[in-house]
């Protein structure tokens, strides 16, 4: 079947890229652009290892057709840390233990600060409805919706950072 | 998955079109289904016919007695509107409790309907708040009343080449509470084993609308017309709730498959006609 050629900007760089039709988003990311933060855990929508933000929506990458991408703004998981230091969110997560084996991770983050970005200050059980949808094997959970909530502690207390923008890293 | 083409038609008209010329194609709305079946092989089209560069088919539009809704209307948004919030609440609650944030930024009420599972979350409120489908096809505009819309399990009244592009409601009276409940084993990203959506409306104290719709416990999803009868005339009392319940259970057929046991689902018709009905009673939703 014949490609396409696609516009995509991902994490703030432009893409022109060739696509077959069969392709999704997240072998656009993975393959195409060398992106494999965002994991395949279940190719069908039902993990949540894929999740991207998709023109300002966390979504699942294995759901979008590579195609359907053409003229969207995504970031991923890799667009989350500023010259090497890491974001509030990633490093809660690393600080508070969230991170076992780290394949759900990536996702987790993403939705987390697609979450952040829309409300600053969530209770705990808005941060579980909104990782409802990322699946976690390891850590049953505790420690990452503890590490949102800390980290959203930490953005509202210091405006410098601001809602879900990522910053210097805080111990 | 078997290759496909892929088109992404401007219009509706070049869509039609493309669905009438391409034998087995399918049309593509937010994918949460699609992609999933094509992945699995449960279909296996030549062309994929996408909607999304369609304008015009994800407004929700208001008018003095009618709202109207795009088929491309996603799952968030017909759970964020003021408008399906206040007036068809058993909607919107329907649209919050499908699949999880991520699915729901990309799953699209028509994708919900069309896609005919006898357990779609919206089909119960849509019934119940006496919708109509607008299609548009090769020949036209149609417009279909949502009760003759699903004809069985994975099967609408869409005829070739047409595709649904609105849903329109009649602005409900304002005495109208509905709600929506469902049974299902996970807290989220779950398909319901039994899902309902009620409405009540009382006039002086006694029940003057009642509405019962039923998902997942029949081919289609439909009104439990005979409970509804029960609710008529009296006040909303503990009993004639329960009378009501037992009566919808009676009234399912559904069967026994992977998530659930034909018994087990009429038992859940039961339990949650009773808490749905109690929740209105308590005044609940609206």
């Amino acid at each position: 079947m014949k490609k396409m050629l696609i516009s995509v900007t991902v994490n703030g760089d432009s893409h022109e890229l060739a696509v077959h039709p069969h392709e999704r988003l997240l072998d656009l990311l993975r393959d195409h652009l060398d992106l494999t933060g965002t994991k395949e855990g279940c190719g069908e929508g039902e993990c949540g290892a894929c999740t991207v933000i998709m023109d300002g929506a966390p979504v699942n990458a294995c759901l979008i057709l590579a195609a359907q991408a053409d003229g969207a703004d995504i970031l991923t998981v890799e667009g989350l840390a500023k010259d090497g230091t890491l974001s509030v969110l990633q490093q809660k997560f690393v600080d508070l233990g969230a991170v076992q084996c780290g394949f759900c991770s990536p996702g987790m983050v993403v939705t987390a600060k697609a979450l952040l970005d829309e409300n600053p200050d969530p209770s705990e059980s808005d941060v579980r409805d909104a990782l409802s949808g990322n699946l976690c094997r390891c850590t049953g959970y505790e420690k990452i919706v503890d590490a949102v909530l800390e980290a959203a502690r930490i953005i509202m207390e210091i405006p410098s950072i601001g809602a879900g923008v990522e910053g210097e890293s805080h111990a | 998955m078997r290759a496909f083409e892929y088109q992404a038609p401007a219009s509706l008209d070049e869509a039609c079109r493309l669905l009438v010329e391409n034998e087995g194609a399918v049309p593509l709305a937010g994918g949460t289904d699609v992609l999933v079946f094509l992945r699995h092989g449960k279909i296996a089209p030549a062309a994929v016919v996408d909607l999304n560069r369609i304008s015009g088919l994800d407004a929700i539009e208001m008018t003095e007695d009618t709202v109207t809704i795009g088929a491309l209307t996603s799952m968030t948004a017909l759970t964020r509107s003021d408008a399906v919030q206040r007036l068809f609440p058993s909607l919107a609650i329907a649209a919050k409790s499908m699949g999880c944030w991520q699915v729901r930024n990309r799953a699209t009420v028509g994708g919900n309907i069309c896609n005919a599972s006898p357990s779609a979350d919206t089909a119960p409120p849509l019934l119940l708040h006496d919708a109509k489908a607008i299609a548009m096809g090769p020949d036209g505009r149609r417009e279909i009343d949502f009760t003759a819309f699903l004809v069985g399990p994975g099967s609408t009244a869409l005829a070739k080449g047409e595709l649904l592009v609105a849903i329109q409601l009649p602005v409900p009276h304002p005495d109208m509470r509905s709600t929506y409940v469902r049974r299902q084993i996970r807290r989220s990203m779950d398909i319901p084993l039994v899902n309902v959506a009620v409405g009540i409306r009382e006039e002086e104290g006694a029940v003057a609308e009642a509405r019962i719709c039923l998902g997942a416990v029949a081919p289609i999803p439909y009104r439990a017309t005979e409970a509804e009868a029960l609710l008529l005339g009296g006040p909303l009392t503990a009993e004639h709730i329960v009378q009501a319940a037992a009566a919808a259970a009676a009234s399912a057929r559904p069967i026994t498959d992977i998530r659930s046991s034909a018994a087990y689902r009429t038992e859940m018709v039961q339990v949650f006609v009773k808490r749905a009905l109690q929740a209105l009673a308590e005044g609940g939703a609206q």
